[in-house]
């Protein structure tokens, strides 16, 4: 479905993209890791087109959308749920999930509304309330949501557990869960490998710029250099 | 050098005028004494003058606009100060113009003063508006005060300057050297200033006013110096007018006026000595050169300011030099070596920095709560945690960018509550940021220089009369910044503009500024991120060298490798509270830990799907 | 007098907000003082002239200013100041940029219409109105009403539209908006046009209400506008009109009891003090700088 050939991204002077090869198949969810500043928010924010490319080819579903403008890419069917949630502070929950959906008329979102309150029923009662003041949790819930509004046949989630509790995170990890069981597919990046690795179809590890392995969820899981440098063990 | 033989055109050109830059000046210097006496037409001297006198504008305008960073938009108003001073001094007072003029100079400092100081607190854009409604507010003034301005009429028949009985007109060549002799000394002014640590804080205040701040930089105190030299100089090409023209009024010293002066600095290069020249040269001779223009005149300058931003924002002398930096004579950077000296350290295990029961919420949510943590002197400790768990807030804390609701922290047993932040820079704290904050435009070796601002102990006088006292400081930091980066590894990056450093070696850049603040304690906010394995072992090194040498370190960092080899102790940060702490061997084997941070939630979801 | 000086302030007041509402529309957005305002506004009222001179009734002169100065803003966006935002441009290289575009509007049309003060109709004169014996003259009502129909309208498409979403969408976070799949270039577009018409009408108005048009008309009540805008708190539209009225009032009285010359250093003074007290405005709120 998703097919990434030799993407390079800059920033400046920073080549933190350099050459990766990925590719996600349909019904999968798959997942990144790798430490902080390895690229994988670059890698994101270049398939949804907000970061430049500065080499290579990104094709969805057989089409190239390298460098398309991000409003184009989101109606091809690629919706994101950005690190740090970045739900528009001052406006309600309604609007920040009609944003989601901007793209589409009013008229045709009931279902994607009823979707999206299924799995966050918290945010159907919270619907007048401005999305600044909603805790941490609920504020990330809204986020995935709103990426959901557009129906999206793919979702990347950037960081979903960022800064939640413990019981906050299963809760999360769960309903990523939910909606691929709904058939979208998913890339997850996840600094929580080990929740990652648990939900996700295969992997791939990300170090400073370059794909250095990737593999089954389970095989990395067990992989001795992953376990020492991303999941805490011995 | 080898740009000789490797650089451009312009490169090379530049090379040749540093190398030999006083056979250079001298020459120059005797070309402008010899100009008008080759010149015969009044109107082509009268040119020469009028761009001398708006270079010297430029030259104003340029120290808060182009090298901090602060646009003025209403310095035609000090530049109107200067001419009603002086004028009516003269005409009313008796004065002769020499007297006049400290004054005229020293009531557009006054007034540089009166608007800058509450105002350059604002942002940027606010300033050149404040600016602006300051410029139009002067002119109703002068408009208006009839008893003292004669209002719309103006002030006629000022008499020229006398210089020891001589008049000084533009037939016998005095207003011509007067002029000159205004430009070349507010040239050396400006040139002295910039080549000191000053010159460094306004161009850093330009580069990131928050990462200025942090190294200790007044920064309130260097744009308003900035602004009321501007001001002065304004005001003493002002009283040169007023005497030049002989007749001012209101309608002299309009926002054309200032809106010419700015495009002058902005064709020229923003930041640039050169450039004013050339900027003044080409457009003040424009209008007169290309006459059958005439009436485009001010949408041409429009034009240019437009385009130069467009197309080419540095101006047209504003290119990045490519030769290398100038040491101050007598620091010699090939004989320093890379070894880092100590700081005092007794040895003793005390509390550097302790924090207790620290509180910081923004809106209603606490994003630290209730937060207790020491470092011992010479110790490495560790926050660790997920994204969003506090742990920048914290260092916000540390160095002062926010205050707390709650709670208390000493720095050597000493409150640094309500401290503002260069204070405690002052008292020993750095940090680094976790998205680089350098100063991307300034070179390596500068960017360590304005690390070392906070402890060179020399004034304004110091840098203008180039005392010994100015020399020697500017040696030994000078001296200190190159050892500090050759023991980081970066010795021969040292010529090089920070921007163009690869990732690893800006966060090691950013660790050597800290360190030129002679801080004792250094933060490092995730100095790994973005470094290869083979990097961020050598970063390990280096921190264990730092600890060796007497500092004290607080780390903040993800990638586990580092954290469980290097830290001393470790201290968990988990959705603003702390969860645990202990020795690494503890914190590996702590089940809240692996819980909240290593991933706990692994057995319940792998339960799910199978 | 007291009470002529007072409706007068607030007539011009919310003629300043319509204004103002220009200012803080592309700030909200680009977080940009757009400087060439002023000028788009004097662009607006000389279109209106111009149809007057070929003898077309005012309103289609209106209309067509409307028009042409919304599409002026845009302009000045697409050519100016977009390719600043592609480059990834300091700020300060914006701000000069429009500067520079006042520049050249203003001196555009001092060449074709020449910069002496030009007679206007005062189009919506039905005479002196005498309500419960305060003196208020029909052109301050109708400019009153017109202008504060035109802030609802303005409002009313950035509370209500899904236009009016976007932007403020754009406003609180642009990457954000991006994906949500908004196209932001145009939402920026639609706004600098919205900020133009909006000029065009204030600057026809204007013209009429004081029966007079020059060049640099826009300089001062740009700059009067702007401190309306600051003193409301930039980016926020009731603010703007709450500070059209304090400029449009202070100035007025000001003019009244202390002399006709010193009106407009009213609107600088406010400005000055305004900004060294409460730089974010009356109801602006500060917001948290991220390290």
């Amino acid at each position: 479905m998703l097919n990434i050939r030799g993407l390079n991204t800059r920033y400046g002077q920073i080549h933190a993209l350099k050459g990766i090869d990925m590719r996600i198949e349909k019904g999968e969810i798959v997942t990144l890791i790798g430490s902080n500043g390895a690229g994988k928010s670059t890698l994101l924010n270049t398939i949804s087109g907000i970061v430049p490319a500065s080499g290579g080819e990104i094709l969805f579903q057989g089409e190239n959308i390298t460098n398309m403008a991000p409003h184009f890419i989101v109606k091809r069917g690629i919706s994101m749920s950005p690190e740090g949630r970045e739900v528009f502070p001052a406006l309600t929950v309604a609007q920040n999930l009609r944003l989601g959906a901007y793209s589409k008329k009013a008229k045709d979102l009931d279902g994607s509304y009823e979707r999206v309150y299924t799995l966050f029923p918290r945010l159907k009662e919270r619907l007048p309330q401005a999305a600044g003041t909603l805790s941490g949790g609920e504020q990330q819930m809204l986020a995935i949501g709103r990426a959901l509004m557009a129906d999206p046949v793919l979702l990347l989630l950037d960081e979903p557990s960022l800064g939640l509790a413990p019981n906050l995170v299963l809760l999360i990890f769960d309903l990523i869960q939910s909606i691929n069981d709904q058939g979208v597919t998913i890339l997850l990046i996840e600094q929580n490998a080990n929740a990652a690795l648990s939900v996700a179809h295969r992997a791939y590890v990300l170090e400073t710029g370059n794909i250095t392995l990737d593999g089954p969820a389970e095989e990395l899981s067990q992989n001795d250099a992953v376990r020492r440098a991303y999941l805490g063990g011995k | 050098m080898t740009i000789l033989q490797t650089g451009n055109f312009w490169e090379r050109v530049e090379m040749f005028f540093v190398r030999h830059r006083l056979s250079v000046i001298a020459l120059l210097v005797l070309l402008l004494l010899g100009l008008p006496l080759v010149t015969t037409p009044s109107y082509v001297k009268r040119i020469y003058v009028l761009i001398m006198i708006y270079g010297t504008l430029a030259l104003g305008l340029n120290l808060p606009t182009g090298y901090t960073g602060q646009v003025s938009l209403g310095n035609a108003a000090f530049f109107a100060i200067g001419a009603y001073t002086s004028a009516l001094l003269v005409t009313k007072a008796g004065f002769g113009f020499f007297t006049a003029l400290p004054f005229a100079a020293l009531l557009a400092g006054v007034a540089g003063l009166t608007v800058g100081l509450p105002s350059l607190r604002l942002s940027g854009s606010y300033l050149s508006i404040v600016t602006l409604g300051f410029a139009e507010i002067v002119r109703m003034i002068l408009a208006n005060w009839q008893t003292v301005t004669n209002g719309p009429m103006g002030v006629k028949n000022i008499p020229r300057p006398f210089f020891f009985g001589i008049e000084l007109s533009l037939r016998n060549n005095g207003a011509y050297y007067l002029i000159l002799a205004i430009l070349l000394f507010t040239a050396l002014l400006c040139y002295v200033v910039v080549r000191s640590k000053i010159g460094r804080a306004f161009v850093a205040i330009k580069e990131d006013e928050l990462a200025a701040t942090m190294m200790g930089i007044k920064t309130v105190y260097y744009k308003v110096l900035a602004f009321v030299l501007s001001a002065a100089i304004s005001g003493v090409a002002g009283a040169f007018y007023a005497h030049f023209m002989r007749y001012i009024d209101p309608n002299s010293f309009t926002f054309d006026t200032s809106i010419l002066i700015l495009s002058i600095v902005i064709l020229g290069g923003m930041g640039t000595l050169r450039g004013m020249y050339l900027g003044a040269a080409l457009l003040v001779s424009f209008p007169e050169v290309l006459r059958f223009l005439d009436r485009y005149r001010f949408v041409f300058y429009g034009l240019v300011l437009v385009l130069m931003m467009r197309f080419r924002p540095q101006g047209i002398l504003g290119w990045q030099s490519k030769i290398p930096y100038r040491f101050p004579s007598g620091a010699d950077p090939e004989i320093i070596d890379a070894n880092l000296e100590s700081v005092p350290f007794s040895g003793e295990k005390t509390p550097l920095i302790e924090v207790k029961n620290v509180v910081k919420r923004f809106g209603g949510l606490a994003a630290v709560s209730d937060v207790s943590f020491y470092v011992d002197r010479g110790e490495i400790v560790s926050i660790i945690g997920p994204n969003g768990a506090g742990k920048t807030t914290i260092f916000n804390i540390l160095t002062g960018v926010y205050e707390i609701d709650g709670g208390e922290i000493l720095f050597k047993n000493r409150s640094i509550h309500g401290t503002k932040p260069q204070d405690i820079v002052k008292m020993g704290v750095s940090r680094t940021f976790q998205n680089i904050r350098l100063f991307p435009n300034m070179r390596v070796i500068e960017n360590v220089l304005v690390g070392t601002h906070i402890n060179t102990r020399y004034g304004f006088f110091d840098a203008v009369f180039r005392t010994e006292g100015f020399r020697r400081e500017e040696r030994a930091k000078t001296e200190r910044a190159v050892k500090i980066l050759k023991s980081i590894g970066l010795g021969y990056r040292m010529h090089d503009y920070a921007k163009n450093l690869p990732y690893g070696e800006q966060r090691r850049l950013e660790i050597a500024r800290a360190i030129a603040t002679d801080a004792k304690l250094i933060l490092l906010d995730e100095p790994a991120a973005g470094m290869n394995p083979q990097e961020s072992n050598n970063l390990l090194e280096f921190v264990r060298l730092l600890r060796d040498r007497g500092y004290t370190i607080l780390l903040i960092e993800h990638d586990m490798n580092v954290v469980m080899n290097i830290s001393d102790r470790i201290y968990v940060l988990d959705y603003g509270k702390l969860i645990a702490q202990g020795l690494p061997s503890e914190i590996a084997t702590n089940s809240k830990v692996i819980e909240a941070y290593l991933g706990g939630v692994s057995e319940h979801a792998k339960h799910k799907r199978t | 007098m007291f009470f002529q000086y007072v409706f007068n302030g607030i007539a011009v007041g919310m003629a300043y907000a319509l204004v103002a509402v220009g200012y803080s529309l592309v700030f909200g957005i680009l977080r940009l003082i757009n400087f060439s305002h002023g000028a788009v506004y004097a662009f607006g009222a000389h279109v209106v002239l111009l149809f007057i001179g070929l003898r077309y009734p005012i309103w289609i002169g209106i209309l067509v200013s409307i028009f042409l100065t919304g599409i002026l803003g845009v302009l000045i966006d697409k050519f100016a100041l977009a390719p600043l935002r592609k480059k990834k441009s300091l700020p300060i290289a914006s701000l000069i940029t429009t500067i520079g575009v006042s520049y050249i509007i203003q001196n555009l049309l001092m060449i074709f219409f020449g910069s002496e003060r030009k007679s206007f109709p005062n189009f919506f004169d039905m005479g002196g109105l005498n309500l419960a014996n305060v003196p208020v003259t029909s052109s301050q009502l109708f400019l009153f009403v017109i202008s504060l129909l035109l802030l609802l309208v303005l409002t009313l498409i950035v509370k209500k539209t899904r236009i009016g979403l976007a932007m403020q969408a754009v406003e609180q976070n642009t990457k954000a908006a991006h994906l949500m799949g908004i196209n932001v270039n145009f939402v920026i577009t639609f706004t600098f046009f919205l900020g133009g018409a909006s000029a065009a009408i204030a600057g026809a108005l204007m013209a009429g209400y004081y029966q007079l048009v020059y060049p640099t008309m826009g300089f001062l009540v740009g700059l009067k506008a702007f401190a309306a805008a600051i003193l409301g708190g930039i980016g926020i539209l009731y603010g703007s009109v709450v500070g059209g009225l304090v400029v449009g009032l202070s100035e007025s009285l000001a003019s009244g009891y202390i002399g006709g010359t010193y009106r407009d250093a009213a609107a600088f003074v406010i400005l000055i003090i305004i900004l060294i007290i409460k730089p974010t405005g009356l109801f602006g709120k500060k917001g948290i700088s991220k390290v």
